[in-house]
């Protein structure tokens, strides 16, 4: 083997190495910052950019009651950037549902229609979102 | 070009294909959900108290949560007082913040309580807020 091949082989080496580092990299950096803000994946979203502000169990509009059917999520956007259509959804003891609706830093208010009923001695509704 | 180079050019198109195979695996194909915190509302619906948690607000000072508003419904005819208390858990389930409150609530009639919370808490950092009614 001459000394150039050596040389061309040493160099494309070396270029796979980095190559190969510089993609892991990226990808660690991607994951991370998923796991830790709750980005999209696609726009930068920290997890605060999206604030869920409250959760009421209504009965039709009325909150007077040990029953609901209705369960109402409100949330606001922490930054004018972070305005846009989101799919919205609840993990709840009645099911799960999405919606899209545009959230603003002035906030929107999303009713998800559920089976009705006497309301449970423990309501439990996650709640999560999604650029879209 | 001897064996050694073609070597050399195979495992660098090698090492190629796998860092985007990689990347192709590892990065998410669709917009990953923003994770937001669970609420619990428990209500206590014993007979002789019938008060339900009907709603939970967060009040933010900034990014972090001070106070957490919660809406009382009292399904029984006569007026009774509320003792409201709530935890706020972290996203590895420990708990970082909570407090308590009472409100009197008009028979089958709601009522607003104020619970502040000590100490304030990132909104990013909260994972879980349960609310008890007793």
């Amino acid at each position: 083997m001459s000394h150039r091949s050596r040389t061309v082989g040493a160099v494309l080496l070396l270029a796979g190495i980095v190559f190969l580092s510089a993609s892991a990299y990226s990808v660690l950096i991607g994951v991370g910052s998923v796991a830790q803000l709750g980005g999209s994946g696609q726009v930068d979203v920290p997890r605060d950019g999206v604030i869920v502000e409250r959760v009421r169990l209504l009965q039709g509009n009325n909150l007077n009651s040990n029953s609901y059917n209705n369960i109402e999520v409100r949330l606001r956007t922490t930054s004018s950037a972070y305005d846009g259509p989101y799919t919205v959804c609840i993990e709840t003891n009645r099911g799960n549902f999405c919606k899209t609706a545009t959230v603003t830093t002035t906030g929107a208010t999303v009713t998800f229609g559920v089976t009705g009923g006497t309301q449970e001695p423990t309501v439990s509704v996650r709640v999560y979102a999604a650029p879209s | 070009m001897n064996s050694k180079s073609i070597l050399s050019v195979l495992l660098f198109l090698a090492v190629i294909a796998f860092s985007w195979f990689s990347y192709s695996v590892l990065t998410p194909a669709s917009p990953m959900p923003l994770t937001s915190p669970t609420f619990e509302l428990n209500s206590n619906t014993a007979p002789a108290r019938q008060l339900y948690a009907k709603s939970a607000s967060f009040v933010l000072s900034g990014t972090y949560v001070t106070q957490v508003q919660v809406v009382v419904y009292n399904a029984r005819n006569a007026q009774q007082s509320a003792a409201i208390t709530v935890q706020i858990y972290d996203w590895s389930g420990n708990l970082v913040s909570g407090g308590s409150a009472s409100v009197t609530v008009q028979g089958r009639n709601i009522a607003t309580a104020s619970v502040n919370l000590s100490p304030s808490v990132p909104y990013s950092s909260v994972g879980r807020v349960v609310v008890n009614v007793a």
